[in-house]
């Protein structure tokens, strides 16, 4: 597929929209990608020549992050290959546990489409994975 | 890393270079402009040194035809010097010998400028050469330094972002959800399938499954009996010289 869009954002919306994806853009550089079978959606911020991508597995209360269950997030060989886990603070004492993955774009030419598809498809494979690995822990808080 | 420190020692680039980049969001032109000028300045030095070493070569390759020049003119002179004397004329080699100190004179007084002239050209040389090494290595790390600002400046819009997330942003949530819709999916195919075939009398299914076997047993008895007598009949003809 070839983008002929006018901006980035844009042509990175009509791209994602062409793959089944629903797509909302939030603000001018930043979009919200939901996939469109299990509602799972993520957000992907442009800042110059890099696609930031960021999905929120879980949102829980700080204070309840265990070092079994950090440790877990950060181990090598906890099967979360392709994308990061991050921990942002999302105010009254809570924290998002998320997935996160990033591209730099070039000119939006094939290479670039497929990073983009790929980081996408490493999120969502990457938060089945993390489901399984943190899902009961965290339910348990 | 030098250049990292270079970037911001140099803060008058940063004028230039917005003035030059005409940027107004004034946060990011600074880091970004003043990257970019840094390249800039440095390809402009680079422009210099090219142009001072293409002069200096210029020089050397001037200085060098004229040294050269002469250099032929001495082994001339004592060329001709060697055919007067072989021709007996004493007089005229001398007289070619003097001239042929005349040119060594002027190699000699050109060798030290020709060998200034070479310095001074292989010294531009170099200096052109680690100059395009540094132009690469700063833009190699200027990328990499703005790529860096800019996925930490993404990463701090999603941290705005997430400030106010919600519960529909849960994934975990999303994927409990949508597990369990497919396990009620499947239940659901699996009760039509046992509701299908719910009131089936199986052993009479069987009987009509025998007799379908009978059937084409029966079939396949009829077709040999068929094929059998055109057998027999071949066999029974008598040959045509009996008669």
């Amino acid at each position: 597929m070839s983008l002929t869009t006018s901006s980035p954002i844009a042509q990175i919306n009509a791209l994602l929209a062409s793959k089944r994806y629903a797509v909302n853009e939030l603000t001018e550089n930043s979009l919200r990608i939901q996939e469109v079978e299990s509602g799972i959606s993520l957000r992907a911020v442009l800042e110059g020549d890099i696609l930031f991508l960021s999905l929120v597995c879980m949102t829980v209360p700080s204070g309840r992050l265990s070092p079994a269950i950090l440790q877990k997030m950060l181990a090598a060989d906890n099967g979360i290959s392709t994308s990061s886990f991050q921990l942002y603070d999302t105010g009254n004492g809570n924290v998002a546990i998320t997935l996160n993955n990033f591209c730099k774009l070039q000119d939006l030419g094939s290479e670039d489409e497929d990073d983009i598809l790929s980081c996408v498809s490493f999120l969502l494979a990457d938060v089945v994975q993390a489901q399984h690995l943190l899902g009961a822990d965290l339910a348990a808080l | 890393m030098a250049f990292f420190s270079e970037i911001f020692n140099r803060a008058g680039r940063v004028a230039r270079g917005q003035a030059n980049a005409g940027m107004s969001s004034i946060e990011n032109a600074n880091f970004e402009t003043t990257v970019r000028q840094t390249i800039a300045d440095m390809k402009t030095e680079l422009n210099k040194v090219v142009q001072s070493s293409a002069m200096a070569m210029s020089n050397y390759n001037q200085l060098d035809a004229e040294y050269q020049k002469y250099v032929r003119q001495s082994q001339e002179w004592k060329q001709r010097a060697g055919m007067a004397l072989d021709a007996g004329n004493e007089e005229l080699a001398k007289k070619a010998l003097a001239k042929k100190t005349e040119s060594d004179k002027q190699v000699t007084s050109l060798q030290t400028a020709i060998d200034s002239a070479r310095q001074a050209s292989e010294s531009l040389k170099a200096q052109v050469t680690e100059l395009k090494h540094k132009i690469e290595d700063g833009e190699r790390t200027a990328t990499t330094l703005v790529a860096r600002k800019n996925a930490a400046m993404a990463q701090r819009k999603v941290s705005e972002a997430l400030a106010g997330v919600g519960k529909a942003d849960n994934a975990f949530a999303q994927l409990s959800s949508f597990e369990q819709s497919v396990s009620k999916e499947e239940a659901t195919a699996k009760a039509f399938n046992e509701l299908a075939n719910t009131g089936k009398d199986t052993s009479l299914e069987a009987e009509f499954a025998q007799l379908q076997g009978q059937s084409v047993d029966a079939e396949l008895e009829a077709l040999k009996r068929e094929r059998l007598p055109k057998v027999e009949f071949v066999k029974e003809l008598p040959s045509a010289g009996g008669r």
